[in-house]
């Protein structure tokens, strides 16, 4: 029975844990421009961070060892450091957008300027980075994050033809208002938030941190096969939420506010309070994650101690790399960038960069040096990391030049 | 000396061809007994070629299994490496960073 | 050729994660030494080394990563001589055990590259309260 909470417990930290604030824009954006046209990618998304998830899990649990470590032994040191430099600086973007995204979920609530709330946000994030546990953490604002299923009650209550809505959503096409290059750039938006690379750091890292061995590879597998699908399909409701109610009005999401629109008007006041609280714990939640990313970044790649298992004193260049990688955020947000781009780019970038990570992790799931001879990947989960490792290396190529030709989405 | 010094050096063949850089060296513990500890690390063999990225993966030297697409390839690229035993090395040129080799069977 | 442990310098050695003889992190393998014997030929991997410049002098600052070695040395002469006569050289005798990471029979404070680490500690982690309480589990 206890086993049964802690899996279930498990599986619902992954749903509310799954959204962040580049779900949130990515998803209310194309809904709103390209209605359920690029649900699909959703879809390919979260297969693909099953399999990447899965694999660092399980190198984790057998030898112990996170994922940036062993980014270096399969690199080398010169790319290693290369690879951990750009991860660090999209790390960075990433950060910057969840931070801003908590400040805007606050001001939104209390109608408290957004440039005041920003230094007490990540004073908070840092607080919690120093003292709270690492388990605890994940759960409360995993759980919390629960609340932006009101984005499904709010696509319920709108009531939408479900027929057409499925059809749409199973025979996507470039709406005739948009041209190819748009159409591809915001599918490599949505892919990278719904495969975020630090996802899959802060997932590995606590892995090796909550200790896992063999016998915690068949957790794994529920919380990242049951868990990831329904954020997934949280990701969806709130895409559906925008196609159903900001594509006709001809909204475009420029402001996070417009993401918890529709949510506001199909199910009121209250709905708007429960998708600001889940907005609130789902970009805090990230924020955390990437604080804590940074820091593993650096430190896995440099051979330093690193974790929130022992005191600050047994990690402290690792706390002082988390410390200062969330000033210099709250800094950044404080010169008025605009969240909603950041949170853009960070997504984009971070679909560019993946194949840098995902890469040596599928050769050492591989390795029996390091899995041991029964734990390697099968022919089945070989043969889809295949197509994964293809798809993203040209999602990686076509980034750039898209991002680009498209005027970064415009 | 370090492996990195070492990693800079180009093998030629005894008739001059050129073979590549080192790009690995492989150890095997058979020395004396050290300090009564363990047996020490024998260099046994230079890993000579142009595999770059691919030789460090690992796919002929550590039998790394799959995936089946990046195992053809990388097979293909670590196999072009030359395996050449410390013994056949002739002369070290440490000036100009090369190492001659010797005629096989001399 | 003879038996024993046969072992790939780049791909079992380099860059692996050492952890101290506590399990502490304590650096990576960030170059190897080698001895030549040019009177019979032979070559040893003698020693890992780790630490402030090893890591720049193989990725090609040949100057800077001896200078950090140097400057660095002279930092830590007064130290007292811990296991080590050279606190960025582990003699290879010392890894008892070599896998996904390398454990070395020395502790993490007897090398230069947890200096740093115990830079941190003293100057800015020792000034925020509550440094020392280990999370709950």
């Amino acid at each position: 029975m206890k086993k049964v909470l802690g899996v279930a417990l498990g599986v619902l930290t992954a749903i509310g844990g799954f959204v962040d604030m580049g779900d949130l824009v990515a998803n209310a954006a194309t809904g709103a421009r390209f209605d359920m046209n690029l649900a699909w990618v959703v879809i390919v998304g979260v297969f693909g961070i099953i399999v990447y998830a899965e694999m660092s899990g399980r190198v984790a649990a057998l030898c112990g060892r996170p994922v940036f470590d062993l980014v270096r032994e399969r690199l080398g040191a010169r790319f290693g450091m290369a690879n951990m430099l750009a991860s660090f600086f999209i790390n960075f973007l990433t950060l910057t957008a969840e931070i801003a995204g908590v400040a805007l979920a606050i001001s939104l609530a209390s109608s408290v300027n957004y440039f005041f709330i920003i230094p007490v946000v990540a004073v908070l994030v840092w607080l919690v980075c120093w003292r709270m546990p690492f388990q605890l953490m994940e759960r409360v604002f995993g759980l919390l994050g629960l609340c932006l299923l009101v984005f499904a009650v709010a696509v319920w209550k709108i009531g939408p033809d479900w027929n057409t809505l499925f059809s749409a959503t199973a025979h996507p096409h470039v709406p005739g208002s948009e041209n190819v290059f748009t159409y591809a750039y915001f599918g490599i938006a949505l892919f990278g938030a719904a495969m975020t690379p630090y996802e899959v750091f802060f997932f590995s890292s606590g892995a090796v941190e909550d200790g896992w061995t063999k016998k915690d590879l068949g957790e794994n597998k529920i919380n990242v096969l049951i868990g990831f699908p329904l954020g997934a399909a949280l990701s969806l409701a709130i895409m559906a939420c925008a196609h159903l109610v900001l594509a006709p009005r001809h909204i475009i999401v420029e402001q996070l506010s417009q993401v918890a629109l529709p949510v506001a008007s199909a199910v009121g006041r209250l709905g708007l309070a429960i998708v600001l609280i889940g907005i609130f714990a789902a970009t805090f939640g990230a924020a955390l994650e990437t604080s804590l990313s940074a820091g593993y970044v650096v430190a896995q790649y440099l051979g330093w101690p690193w974790g929130k298992r022992g005191s600050p004193r047994e990690a402290t260049r690792f706390h002082v790399v988390v410390l200062m990688s969330i000033a210099a955020a709250a800094l950044f947000g404080l010169t008025g960038v605009d969240p909603v781009k950041v949170t853009e780019y960070s997504i984009v970038l971070s679909a560019a960069a993946l194949p840098l990570t995902y890469f040596p992790i599928l050769v050492i799931a591989n390795d029996p040096r390091y899995m041991g001879p029964d734990h390697t990947n099968g022919r089945f989960l070989n043969a889809i990391a295949t197509v994964y490792l293809v798809i993203l290396v040209v999602v990686a190529i076509a980034t750039i030049p898209l991002m680009i030709i498209t005027k970064g989405g415009s | 000396m370090r492996l990195s010094d070492l990693l800079d050096y180009s093998v030629l063949d005894s008739d001059g061809t050129d073979l590549g850089r080192v790009s690995d060296v492989r150890i095997v513990q058979d020395g004396p007994i050290v300090r009564g500890v363990q047996a020490a690390f024998r260099v046994d063999a230079l890993v000579v070629g142009r595999g770059g990225l691919a030789e460090r993966l690992g796919y002929v030297r550590a039998r790394v299994q799959g995936p089946w697409l990046l195992r053809v390839l990388f097979t293909r690229l670590e196999q072009r490496a030359h395996i050449v035993e410390v013994d056949r090395i002739d002369h070290w040129d440490d000036d100009e960073a090369v190492i001659r080799l010797r005629k096989v069977g001399h | 050729m003879t038996d024993g442990r046969v072992l790939h310098a780049t791909l079992d050695l380099l860059d692996r994660q050492l952890l101290d003889r506590d399990g502490v992190l304590c650096g990576n393998v960030d170059d190897l030494e080698i001895q030549r014997d040019d009177t019979t030929g032979e070559m040893f991997v003698t020693a890992l080394l780790t630490g402030p410049g090893i890591l720049a002098y193989r990725l090609g600052a040949r100057r800077l990563g001896r200078w950090t070695q140097r400057a660095n040395r002279r930092l830590h002469d007064d130290d007292a001589p811990g296991a080590l006569t050279d606190r960025t050289r582990i003699p290879i005798e010392l890894a008892q055990q070599i896998g996904p990471s390398i454990s070395v029979a020395v502790g993490a404070d007897d090398l230069a590259s947890h200096d740093a680490e115990r830079w941190a500690l003293a100057h800015i982690i020792d000034h925020i309260p509550g440094n020392a309480s280990r999370a709950p589990q």
